[in-house]
């Protein structure tokens, strides 16, 4: 009953906090939604490359060579010449994507069979921008629509062959292979999100060093509440805020981010695993934000030493700046913040299939941090603090 | 009610001793009035009282049910973001109160407090005497035996501090005991049965008030204006004056002649009395002979 009270009470004060509700959504909803839109160019791995492909072409027959000759013709890509499986070298990386002819793509072209990949595929690779895939299917679309216009006028006999315009949007879009390095929205979700929740430092400590300082902590103690409860009371409501936070971002990366023009997040990923790791960092940051707490004398003390704290370890683990865009030297100092922990660990998850034995070591090393973190606060607050 | 004997306490094991021998006696159902100038050592005495700290030396013995003392602070110790309900609530709920017995307490200590009015309303934006009255009543919830308030009244103005002082009485009424500190001697004088004067960790008085204000074989008698010189030889060749100031005497009693021929002989000379005390001393001359006038700051 008394964390029941303790839980309400906070959440009532927090909801009351505007300028916390603001840090703690508002702001990194909206680093989100600019850093996904301003880096969607600069972190498209084709940005600066000429897209290149390969042709699987499994009918072989005239007209699907016709075919491939109007797409190689107009599309604008570059046909690749590479020699082995076109699926090998796409998964290493050595095109963006393959086109992969149907076997029957002439019987089905002029048997008016229909279906998603009837006539052929478009497999690209997943870093590929939507609006890349796009391209490569509406390119597709025109060269069949050109071949069809090809074949009715040098063959007015040939008219029962034609073929069927509603066919040309029959091309199938798929990526295979994972992804090494994150698209803005896949850098930026995350990111910004392992951020925000490292930023409960501001309000959690506003409303412990408040407690301390106003006599409430002793009316408490007075009243029979155990150091245990009164920790209890913070750890359990902000771990809430921190997942209903996780919540929020997630949903601004798959449903916003679009809205404006940029790349959806794909959430693929094992749930069991981002759970997991959304707990781990959680527990980080509120042992972070427990520790600034009990070890600041004030609350403007804590704004500062909370706030520039994370802005620090923010930058240095890879939120403002993708790590793989550090020199060598910064990405081995990155490893030194909690937030390069999680936030790898949520791009395991989101970006490479990675499972909750994949991502528990990294889920350890964060449950560690805020053990340790909570050891010495609950050490300094009960010399310092547990007492009048 | 209470007992205190021979406590000692200091914070450092190589410090200087915070209470030292302190011996206090508490009844039950009385107001006990804890004075002391700053760094005397009250808030730690009130610490040990309410359970927040153990004394090195010495036992405290405590009659009746097992309960809590509750503690109201000095500080305004609440959520000012949170209404005067949630407050209530939130509080009660931490002294293990819910469902429909928080619900009686909560409107118990709302009507006790007078906060029907502005409960609903969050709890920063009251004015300094409704966030006392709060204060207060957060300390009532758990319906305690024993109530300690560490100077409730700082800080408002006269009609909140009437009404605090007069809520504050009534809870001898309900048979609860009260130890109030304060640096308003009057308030000390208007409310308490027994007061304890504290400084450097030492209890160096204790007593019924009346005793306390030392000299009851004394009567002091306050003038609006300054006594004229005919007045003052009239008196005292009349009675046996002690002391002698333009605006106040001392006499010795009892008194040579009745209080009539006193009243008369006032009146003879046109001076207005403005005070008649029995006793030489009011309780803060009392508590300044006691703790020196030095500045503890």
């Amino acid at each position: 009953m008394r964390l029941l009270a303790a839980l309400k009470k906070e959440t009532l004060e927090l909801s009351r906090d505007l300028h916390a509700l603001a840090a703690l959504f508002v702001m990194p909803a909206l680093f989100i939604l600019i850093m996904s839109l301003a880096l969607q160019d600069a972190l498209s791995p084709q940005a600066a490359a000429k897209f290149s492909y390969l042709v699987d072409n499994q009918d072989n027959g005239e007209l699907s060579r016709k075919f491939i000759d109007l797409f190689n013709r107009h599309s604008g890509f570059s046909q690749a010449t590479a020699a082995g499986d076109p699926m090998a070298a796409l998964e290493k990386r050595r095109v963006n994507f393959v086109l992969v002819v149907a076997p029957a793509f002439e019987r089905n072209l002029t048997a008016s069979k229909t279906g998603a990949d009837a006539l052929m595929r478009v497999v690209g690779d997943p870093g590929l921008s939507a609006s890349m895939l796009a391209l490569a299917r509406a390119q597709a679309e025109l060269a069949l629509a050109l071949l069809g216009m090809e074949q009715m006028e040098s063959s007015l006999g040939m008219a029962a062959a034609a073929p069927r315009n509603d066919r040309v949007s029959s091309v199938y879009l798929e990526r295979r292979g994972v992804s090494r390095q994150p698209t803005s929205v896949q850098q930026s979700v995350p990111a910004w999100l392992v951020f925000s929740m490292f930023f409960i430092v501001i309000p959690l400590s506003t409303i412990f060093i408040s407690e301390r300082d106003h006599g409430t902590l002793q009316r408490l103690r007075a009243m029979g509440v155990s150091a245990p409860l009164f920790f209890a009371g913070k750890i359990v409501p902000f771990f809430l805020i921190n997942q209903l936070q996780a919540v929020i971002m997630l949903l601004v990366g798959v449903y916003l981010v679009p809205l404006l023009g940029g790349q959806a997040l794909a959430l693929d990923g094992s749930p069991a695993a981002l759970a997991l790791l959304l707990a781990a960092t959680s527990l980080a940051a509120i042992g972070y934000a427990t520790l600034v707490s009990v070890l600041a004398s004030s609350v403007a003390q804590a704004s500062i030493i909370g706030g520039v704290g994370i802005i620090l370890l923010g930058s240095i683990g890879g939120v403002m700046a993708p790590k793989f865009l550090m020199p060598d030297v910064m990405q081995k100092l990155a490893d030194i913040s909690p937030m390069a922990w999680a936030l790898d660990g949520m791009l395991d998850v989101l970006l490479r299939g990675a499972g909750p034995a994949a991502i528990a070591p990294r889920a350890a090393a964060l449950g560690a941090f805020a053990a340790a973190c909570l050891l010495v606060a609950a050490i300094v607050f009960l010399r310092r603090s547990w007492r009048p | 009610m209470l007992a205190l004997h021979d406590l000692y306490f200091r914070y450092r094991d190589d410090g200087p001793w915070v209470l030292q021998g302190v011996e206090l006696r508490v009844a039950a159902g009385e107001i006990f009035g804890l004075l002391g100038p700053n760094g005397a050592g009250k808030t730690t005495l009130i610490s040990i009282i309410v359970g927040l700290m153990e004394p090195m030396r010495g036992s405290i013995t405590r009659a009746g049910p097992a309960q809590r003392p509750a503690l109201v602070p000095q500080d305004l110790a609440f959520y000012p973001m949170l209404t005067g309900r949630e407050n209530l609530a939130f509080f009660g709920g931490m002294v293990g109160l819910s469902g429909g017995a928080l619900a009686r307490r909560m409107d118990y200590c709302i009507g006790f407090a007078g906060l029907d009015k502005v409960i609903g309303q969050r709890a920063g934006r009251y004015s300094g005497g409704i966030k006392r009255r709060l204060n207060l009543a957060i300390g009532l919830l758990a319906d305690p035996k024993l109530v300690v308030l560490d100077e409730p009244t700082v800080g408002v103005d006269p009609q909140s501090r009437a009404f605090v002082l007069d809520a504050i009485r009534s809870l001898r009424t309900e048979g609860k005991t009260v130890i109030y500190t304060s640096h308003y001697m009057e308030e000390v004088e208007y409310l308490c049965d027994r007061v304890a004067i504290l400084d450097e960790g030492r209890v160096l008085a204790q007593g019924p008030l009346g005793e306390l204000l030392s000299g009851n074989d004394r009567m002091r008698l306050g003038f609006r204006n300054p006594a004229p010189e005919g007045f003052l030889a009239a008196l005292a060749r009349d009675f046996d004056v002690a002391e002698s100031a333009p605006q106040t005497v001392t006499l010795r009693i009892p008194l040579r002649r009745p209080l009539s021929s006193l009243v008369a002989l006032c009146e003879a000379h046109g001076v207005e009395l403005a005070r008649v005390q029995q006793g030489a001393k009011n309780l803060e001359e009392v508590f300044m002979d006691l703790t020196h006038r030095s500045l503890r700051d």
